[in-house]
């Protein structure tokens, strides 16, 4: 029954083979599908890539009240740090001109107020680094205006 | 009677219904093993179900089916290695050549020769490592028939194979087909072309509306009807004017019939009943403006039986 010739034989011969065989050179043999389904993904990825290419990265505000922690967030070349009160630093921070406010708390240790819904706030959060890192506490600010009053 | 060893096909009151369309209705065959037997019928007439269901593709409604001693159901694998089958109509991929074809064809089976052999056989050497889109119909065809041939099969069903092939494709075909008879191989073959029936067949059931209206050798078919020749003629003004009693009257007529003002009368006796129909015509004065004759076939067998023609649809 299982008599298959010498040139036709053991692997080659499987039914499975040969239709896995066939799905494959009818892929290849036609070029459109090929071009769709290998190198235009390529092409759209290296296209996008060329057009959403990274800048500059983005100089964010910040406010602070402190002037140690001004002093510390300033060697960051990504953040536009200016000194306030912590009232103004708290307005600016409402109204979305500065994307986090720092303060120092009475510890030693550095709060910062962003606002959760303000990606340029987690942004802000993540940038100073170093001393004041790693012993910072950070505190996210919704607008939510009892819980600002509270806040402030 | 013959035994069952030597019945490759037999089928027994065949029914099968789509909707309300009654396609085979009360169908009996008994297909013997090394001949070929043909299934001739207008379009319609339920061959292809017929065979279908012989070929194991659609169920039948009720009756019996057993190919090769086997039955459908109980022994469907094994009766798959064991028939060869042509369709009507095969869409093989146009992306893959013949050799890649016939070599996926012959891995479903557990027997039967090389690719190229059977590609040999089928006279495509030339085309071996040519893709099917490339192909002509009557090679196609003859592809298809490759198809069929490559797992060395013990009954080949052809399902009109030569439809829509050109008469030098159909005649190649036809080699190929009595090139596995002469092989002692048994072949159940449907068409519409009484040719083909006649040159390919053994024995032959004609059928029409789903029931076998007649069976038997294509000499023996021809000969039922009782005449040798046919003999067609319309006449001026579609006959409106022709006296067919008269005609009917004449000496050695039978069978007189007449078909959208074309008038179809059998004869034995040609020489004589031709002159006598041009004396009728001439003393009913009505202008004969066409007049054929013709040996008795096995479309005349159709006509003498149904009134109707093979190909009407």
């Amino acid at each position: 029954m299982n008599s298959r010739p010498a040139t036709f034989s053991g692997v080659l011969a499987h039914p499975l083979t040969q239709l896995t065989l066939v799905r494959i050179r009818e892929f290849t043999r036609e070029p459109e599908a090929v071009f769709w389904a290998i190198f235009f993904p390529i092409l759209l990825a290296a296209g996008l890539g060329i057009a959403f290419r990274g800048g500059p990265g983005e100089i964010l505000s910040v406010t602070t009240s402190s002037p140690t922690l001004a002093q510390a967030m300033r060697a960051e070349p990504g953040l536009d740090v200016m000194e306030t009160t912590r009232d103004a630093g708290l307005e600016a921070l409402r109204n979305g001109r500065a994307a986090l406010y720092a303060e120092q708390d009475g510890g030693g240790s550095a709060l910062y107020r962003f606002d959760d819904t303000n990606p340029d706030g987690r942004m802000a959060r993540l940038q100073p680094t170093g001393w004041y890192a790693s012993r910072a506490r950070a505190t996210s600010t919704f607008w939510f205006p009892a819980w600002l009053a509270w806040a402030s | 009677m013959i035994g069952p060893a030597a019945v490759a096909l037999r089928v027994r009151d065949l029914h099968k219904a789509f909707k309300d369309v009654v396609a085979v209705d009360g169908i009996e065959l008994e297909v013997r093993s090394g001949e070929c037997f043909g299934l001739l019928g207008p379009n319609g007439a339920g061959k292809t179900t017929t065979i279908e269901i012989c070929e194991g593709l659609t169920a039948p409604d009720s009756g019996d089916v057993e190919v090769l001693g086997l039955r459908w159901g109980t022994d469907t694998s094994a009766l798959r290695h064991r028939l060869g089958i042509q369709l009507q109509e095969t869409q093989l991929s146009d992306k893959l050549t013949v050799l890649e074809t016939l070599q996926l064809f012959r891995s479903f089976y557990g027997q039967g020769p090389q690719a190229e052999e059977v590609i040999a056989r089928v006279q495509l050497d030339e085309k071996r490592d040519a893709r099917v889109v490339g192909l002509s119909g009557g090679q196609k065809q003859r592809l298809a028939l490759a198809c069929a041939l490559v797992g060395e099969p013990d009954l080949l069903f052809l399902d009109e194979p030569t439809t829509g092939l050109d008469p030098q494709a159909r005649r190649q075909l036809w080699e190929l087909i009595e090139e596995f008879k002469r092989a002692g191989r048994t072949i159940v073959l449907t068409t519409h072309y009484m040719e083909e029936a006649e040159r390919l067949s053994d024995r032959i059931a004609i059928m029409d509306r789903g029931k076998v209206i007649a069976r038997g050798t294509p000499a023996e078919l021809i000969s039922s009807i009782g005449a040798d020749h046919l003999i067609e003629f319309s006449v001026e003004d579609g006959g409106e004017l022709l006296d067919l009693e008269a005609v009917r009257r004449i000496e050695g007529v039978r069978d007189l019939r007449s078909v959208n003002g074309v008038v179809r009368l059998q004869t034995l006796e040609l020489h004589r009943v031709v002159p006598a129909l041009l004396e009728e015509l001439s003393r009913q004065v009505v202008r004969l403006t066409e007049l054929r004759t013709h040996s008795a076939t096995l479309e005349d067998v159709f006509v003498s039986l149904t009134g109707r023609h093979l190909r009407d649809e």
